[in-house]
């Protein structure tokens, strides 16, 4: 333990100091060199010095790993000998992944929709009512939980017991004691694919919530009461007057659910691993690369997961950009 | 147009009390001005009859109507922001059409009213543009219009000029004057500066920590101050004060003494007592440098400002605040050169120890 503690130490220690002496170093050759020389050519190649060391590690735990990837996903489970479009050909036809993509699209959609609503109302409505903050810590509870442990405790929500017993989980204790039989919740078809999002949601609200709240705590109250003036009722002072105001913050909360849906592992493994058609793409090449130990289709569908987020992610760039324009 | 009292207006934060009681009635088309140091309620008891603000106690009434529980929206009022507080996303014609496609009302009715406004108030090329595209006095003249297209009866402004340049304050308060007369609504405004007060207002409200001091005409106010936070609020710079001592009181009026000093001459005001201490204003334009034989005190120069168009001059007079006085360019001083002030007798307000006023 405190062997561990004094390496890392020591780590943290080498890091900065070559980090410094890089620096150091680099800024002293280039002076040397200018006396030297003195044409203006070190001055030009000063930020390329300074950017190497970042773009070099870039290339090398980023691009390196996607043309690894691609060529991988060309070659047979041992990564050894070249298939051609064979892996591709699977992909096409396999059950496994259409219902995966069918998932992956219905996470998508629902789950940054619904928390990104529930988080708006939430944040209007905790705003207009005394004990709006205490609600608020409430709701923010879960924020402090990893998805792992949020889909343990959704599992005992969902929990089934055997008959004879008495129920632990809250939804088979409910619906005994409104006189009807327990339900193994997880495993109905379709369905309980909502049962697992329910939890993102739960979490992702919260996040929603507070980012939402501190945008509408922006907004100037005086134009509200203009609005209320001008005949406008609480719900078009909502949509006509506070939404259209804090649009560009509704799509940041949007934009960056959507990316943690993409990246949903934990809670489909904590809950199903996969099994009765709840299985995503990330838990599908999970389950092929390092479980099944197939390199080519693991890496395959990675690709198409990247491919997926390749949009999102321009798309996001994109509107970040127009908001520095504004 | 439509007449507004407030009987008894009171409103609490919590246990503070920030408008104490305030009865006032303002006539149908009449333009009134509320004016008051900062923090002195002016923006509550504007908000108050706006309807955006609860009522504590005491009524709103509009066209002899309690208004207390109606909404903003059903007085048929209209504010005016000292933010502007316009739509952000919205543009100059959808700002000013809002409240009228709230009430529904039809498209084409819509554009002709929002074009008549806003040709009347030259926003007729800014239509299409965002609050954010426009100058101070532009979003300044779109709260206006948005205010006016919805032909309310009565107009409120909570200090509309204070985020503009001097000379745009000029402009627009030009602009209002000739607004107020042409369409002859009830208008309610909020200021703290007292040339907007004077020179806007048929009537001045003078606020002062949520208790009315006086409500008059700007006349009234300027001309018979009832007391001395009045006398010294209204007009600038402001009025001059000087302590006095009734020395003797007779038929012909009474005689002071003014520092130290018996006057010769009888003042004619005779609601006073022997031995009774007061306080004499006279304001800088009414005090002025006269012969020893008229002198009511002396004093020397200490700092002189020239403002181009008159001079002021303030002299220092022992155990006394500086004294400002008003003289042409032509009168040329030098600093602590010794002066003999005096003043007409009709241009001197009195107030006794409680500071009320004392007139003849
Ligand atoms: N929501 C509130 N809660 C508690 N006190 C308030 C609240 N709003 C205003 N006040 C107090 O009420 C008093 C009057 O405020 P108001 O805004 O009416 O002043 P004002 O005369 O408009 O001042 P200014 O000229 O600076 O605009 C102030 O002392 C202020 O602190
Ligand atoms: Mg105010």
């Amino acid at each position: 333990m405190f062997s561990q503690v004094l390496q890392s130490i020591l780590v943290v220690f080498l890091a900065v100091t070559i980090s410094i002496g890089y620096f150091v170093a680099a800024n002293w050759i280039l002076k040397l060199w200018g006396e030297k020389s003195n044409s203006s050519l070190p001055e030009k190649f000063k930020p390329w010095v300074f950017l190497f060391p970042a773009l070099f590690l870039v290339s090398l735990y980023l691009i390196y790993p996607i043309i690894e990837t691609v060529r991988l996903s060309f070659y047979n489970n041992s990564g050894r000998s070249f298939v051609g479009l064979d892996n591709y050909i699977w992909l096409l036809g396999d059950d496994e992944v259409k219902v995966a993509v069918r998932n992956n699209f219905m996470w998508l959609f629902i789950v940054p929709t619904i928390s990104t609503g529930i988080g708006l109302v939430a944040a209007v409505l905790a705003d207009r009512v005394w004990w709006g903050t205490f609600a608020k810590t409430l709701i923010f509870m879960p924020m402090a939980i990893s998805f792992v442990g949020a889909s343990v405790i959704w599992k005992f929500v969902y929990d089934l017991r055997p008959i004879d017993v008495d129920q632990i989980g809250l939804l088979n204790a409910i619906l005994v004691k409104l006189g009807s039989e327990p339900m193994a919740w997880i495993t109905i078809p379709f369905w309980n694919n909502f049962f697992l999002m329910i939890i993102l949601i739960w979490i992702q609200t919260v996040f929603a919530m507070v980012i939402l709240s501190a945008a509408l705590r922006g907004l100037s109250s005086e134009v509200i009461e203009a609005s209320r003036m001008d005949g406008a009722s609480e719900f078009q002072i909502f949509y006509k007057i506070m939404i259209p105001q804090i649009l560009s913050t509704i799509m940041v909360v949007w934009t960056t659910i959507t990316i943690i849906v993409l990246k949903v592992f934990d809670i489909v493994v904590t809950m199903t691993n996969g099994q009765w058609d709840t299985g995503v793409l990330a838990n599908l090449m999970f389950n092929w690369m390092f479980v099944g130990g197939d390199f080519g289709r693991g890496s395959l569908i990675a690709l198409i997961i990247m491919i997926g987020v390749i949009p999102i992610m321009f798309w996001n760039i994109k509107r970040l950009r127009q908001e520095e324009l504004i | 147009m439509s007449s507004i009292k407030l009987d008894n207006l009171t409103k609490k934060y919590g246990e503070i009390d920030v408008i104490k009681g305030v009865n006032i009635e303002i006539k149908s088309g009449e333009f009134v001005v509320i004016v008051g140091p900062s923090g002195c309620g002016k923006s509550t008891m504007l908000r108050m009859i706006a309807g955006l603000e609860k009522i504590t106690n005491g009524n709103v009434l509009i066209d002899g109507k309690v208004v207390n529980d109606i909404e903003p929206a059903k007085r048929d009022v209209a504010m005016v922001f000292q933010s502007y507080a316009l739509y952000p996303h919205l543009s100059v014609f959808e700002n000013i059409a809002f409240g009228l496609k709230i009430a529904k009302l039809n498209k084409d009715l819509i554009k002709t009213k929002v074009s008549q406004v806003a040709s009347a108030l030259e926003l007729s090329d800014q239509l299409n543009k965002l609050p954010k595209q426009l100058s101070g006095g532009q979003r300044q003249r779109v709260a206006i219009a948005r205010a006016m297209v919805r032909e309310p009866k009565v107009f409120l402004f909570d200090e509309p000029l204070s985020n503009l340049d001097a000379g745009l304050r000029v402009n627009t308060r030009i602009e209002l004057a000739k607004l107020h007369q042409s369409i002859s609504a009830t208008m309610v405004y909020v200021t703290h500066d007292q040339v907007e007060a004077l020179t806007l207002a048929e009537k001045i409200v003078v606020l002062n920590e949520g208790v009315v001091e006086q409500y008059g005409t700007p006349m009234e106010l300027y001309f018979k101050p009832v007391n001395k936070f009045i006398a010294g609020f209204i007009g600038s710079p402001k009025m001059n004060f000087i302590d006095a001592k009734v020395v003797e009181v007779n038929k012909k009026g009474c005689k002071l003494n003014i520092l130290d000093k018996v006057i010769d001459s009888y003042f004619s005001f005779q609601n006073v007592k022997c031995d009774q201490g007061l306080s004499l204003g006279i304001r800088p334009e009414n005090l002025t440098v006269v012969s020893q034989r008229d002198c009511l005190f002396n004093g020397s120069v200490e700092i002189i400002e020239y403002l181009g168009e008159y001079n002021l001059i303030y002299i220092r007079i022992p155990q006394q605040e500086l004294l400002c006085i008003k003289v042409d360019i032509k009168l040329s001083f030098n600093v602590s050169d010794d002066v003999c002030l005096g003043a007409q007798s009709e241009n001197i307000h009195v107030f006794n120890e409680d500071g009320l006023s004392i007139y003849e």
